[in-house]
């Protein structure tokens, strides 16, 4: 990107978009016309073709089980698809059911800037990353948070984000600078890039500092891996040349995980490149409510668990279901329904969104959802994206100001117990 | 009377009115046809809301709609060109940042649509790469060139137009 269109950017962020007048929106109107063409045959029909084009771009994701679903209501049972074994899992181990109640602190931003939100954490609950918008043109510093002690980082570029930090403090992400994403890493207070591409991001951090990620080549990108941060980036190897994707987890033992596709309309496939090199094993899908899933992409490694999200196709509607991988048995494990991942921890448990307005928390025990600066639920757009492997500690976002025309998130720390 | 179900949609589409109309607001930069974008879309989400009301982010299913709307009004012409208040060349406002706003607007509107999409929901709406490739339907590298033609696009609109920082605070 140019000095210009750094500018741009920032002259855009700061653009208010607020109509100088009230909203002419008839609630009952649309509620009327909605019920009108659902009794027309002739309209449905015109509009089909209508939704259609909606329904190709934006399918409807629904929790499966729904979002009242209980501790123990349609775990994911597992199988397999594909050609790999069938595998029968043992049901849900009695670990301890993890936390029962989680409370919200704001974190201190430097600066004092109003809006900010945490990207990332580490496994033990002591490291949150994430980012504040202070509006000065130089894009968005980042913040390491460790306990209660923030640190500001201005990288070049803007975009700025820090997704995943180790037990060390060693934080890895991108800036978006020169037209396209960079690599980065914070060590020992210093950020620097990494080596090796001119273009892509780094996406996770294993405990004794391996960095995995993407090159990015255009629209594509291939899964890389930097075995320390001072040594260049290799290419992770691919089933077929056709093949692209990103590596998004990697553990001491240097095993790596990633979620990649055959091509830019390929189904995407969760690989993992065991130590030691070698082509990638694809694992196969689990079973969820209703019959074998039709995908699985994995979204964290954590203490062996593959965590991400099983989809099912019905008709139009697409389900998603929370799955669980666990390395050394070579089985999903049953989770129970509720929240839509986005991050896991060491204990397969799962951070993500429940249905409109809230996150919350998934463990073997069922769903515990994360609670405002008052204590209350549904109003305050939750955002969690990391949880620690004991699920004390939980980093994310809460709007301050719910349904207010300008809306302010806070990078927030749930406290659980 | 109210069903239960009309309730819960009106409850949710009031509370989320604000963005929505922001959001229709910056795409089309119109308000009359930010008003009849929105509207659309809560006849739309009403019309499949026992579905859609159980969905996973469906704010982001709602922004998608909202975009899939503008994208095909401009497809299809359905919109007449109307453009901002204030021409790009009227820059005798004293507020430095009023100016700026109108000519940014104005060169914003000239961007073709998708980049235009993509230029608000990134940085207008502060939404994450990954968000605005789910909201558009299409791979985060799809949206990264966008953003890269966008801002172009952009460079070449405003060149010469001399922008000052504008003193409004942080967005």
């Amino acid at each position: 990107m140019t000095a210009d269109e750094d500018r741009i950017v920032d002259l855009l962020r700061r653009l208010d978009p607020e109509p100088v007048r009230p909203v002419r929106v008839d609630l009952t109107a649309a509620v009327h016309e909605a019920r009108r063409r659902r009794r027309s045959r002739r309209t449905m029909s015109v509009s089909a073709a209508g939704l259609a084009v909606l329904a190709a771009v934006s399918v409807p994701l629904v929790v499966g089980g729904g979002p009242s679903a209980g501790p123990a209501s349609q775990p994911a049972s597992p199988s397999t698809s594909g050609s790999a074994p069938a595998t029968i899992a043992p049901p849900a181990t009695t670990a301890p059911g993890g936390p029962t109640a989680c409370t919200a602190q704001p974190l201190p931003v430097p600066g004092g800037h109003a809006k900010s939100l945490v990207t990332g954490g580490d496994p033990t609950g002591r490291f949150l990353a994430g980012r504040s918008y202070p509006g000065d043109g130089r894009g968005n510093p980042v913040i390491l948070w460790d306990g209660d002690r923030a640190r500001e980082y201005r990288l070049p570029g803007s975009d700025q984000r820090m997704v995943d930090v180790n037990a060390a403090g060693v934080a890895v992400g991108s800036v978006y600078l020169d037209d396209r994403p960079q690599p980065y890493v914070i060590r020992n207070g210093r950020p620097a890039r990494l080596p090796g591409l001119a273009s892509g991001e780094a996406t996770a951090v294993s405990a004794d500092g391996r960095i995995v990620g993407a090159r990015q080549i255009g629209d594509r990108q291939r899964p890389v891996l930097w075995s320390d941060p001072d040594t260049a980036a290799v290419e992770l190897p691919l089933p077929g040349p056709r093949w692209e994707g990103t590596a998004i987890g990697v553990d001491s033992a240097g095993t790596v995980v990633g979620k990649i596709h055959d091509g830019p309309s390929g189904v995407t496939r969760t690989a993992v490149w065991r130590a030691g090199g070698g082509g990638p094993e694809l694992l196969p899908t689990p079973s969820v409510e209703g019959g074998p899933a039709s995908e699985f992409v994995a979204h964290s490694l954590r203490g062996g668990w593959i965590t991400g999200v099983a989809f099912r196709d019905e008709g139009k509607v697409r389900r998603i279901y929370p799955a669980r991988y666990h390395l050394a048995t070579g089985r999903y494990e049953p989770l129970p329904s509720g929240v839509s991942p986005s991050a896991g921890n060491g204990r397969g448990w799962v951070v993500g969104p429940v249905d409109r307005m809230d996150a919350g928390l998934l463990t073997d025990a069922g769903t515990l959802r994360l609670p405002d600066l008052d204590g209350r639920t549904g109003r305050y757009a939750a955002v969690a994206v990391s949880v620690s492997d004991d699920a004390a500690v939980i980093g994310g976002q809460l709007d301050v100001e719910p349904g207010q025309k300008s809306l302010v998130m806070r990078a927030i720390r749930w406290s659980c117990r | 009377m109210p069903d239960a179900s009309e309730q819960e949609f009106v409850e949710y589409f009031r509370a989320r009115l604000p963005m929505l109309q922001r959001l229709a607001y910056s795409l089309c930069g119109d308000g009359d046809e930010a008003d009849d974008l929105v509207q659309e879309t809560a006849t739309r989400l009403f019309q499949r809301w026992s579905r859609a009301s159980r969905a996973d982010h469906i704010d982001a299913y709602v922004r998608a709609v909202v975009v899939r709307l503008f994208l095909d009004s401009r497809r299809k012409g359905w919109w007449r060109i109307r453009l901002f208040a204030a021409p790009p060349d009227a820059r005798h406002a004293e507020d430095g940042g009023v100016e700026d706003r109108t000519v940014l607007w104005a060169a914003l509107a000239r961007v073709p649509p998708r980049q235009r999409a993509v230029l608000v929901l990134r940085f207008l709406h502060d939404l994450p790469v990954d968000e605005v490739a789910r909201t558009m339907g299409c791979s985060a590298g799809t949206v990264k060139s966008q953003t890269s033609h966008g801002l172009a696009a952009m460079r070449r609109l405003l060149d010469g137009a001399d922008l000052v920082e504008t003193t409004k605070g942080a967005a």
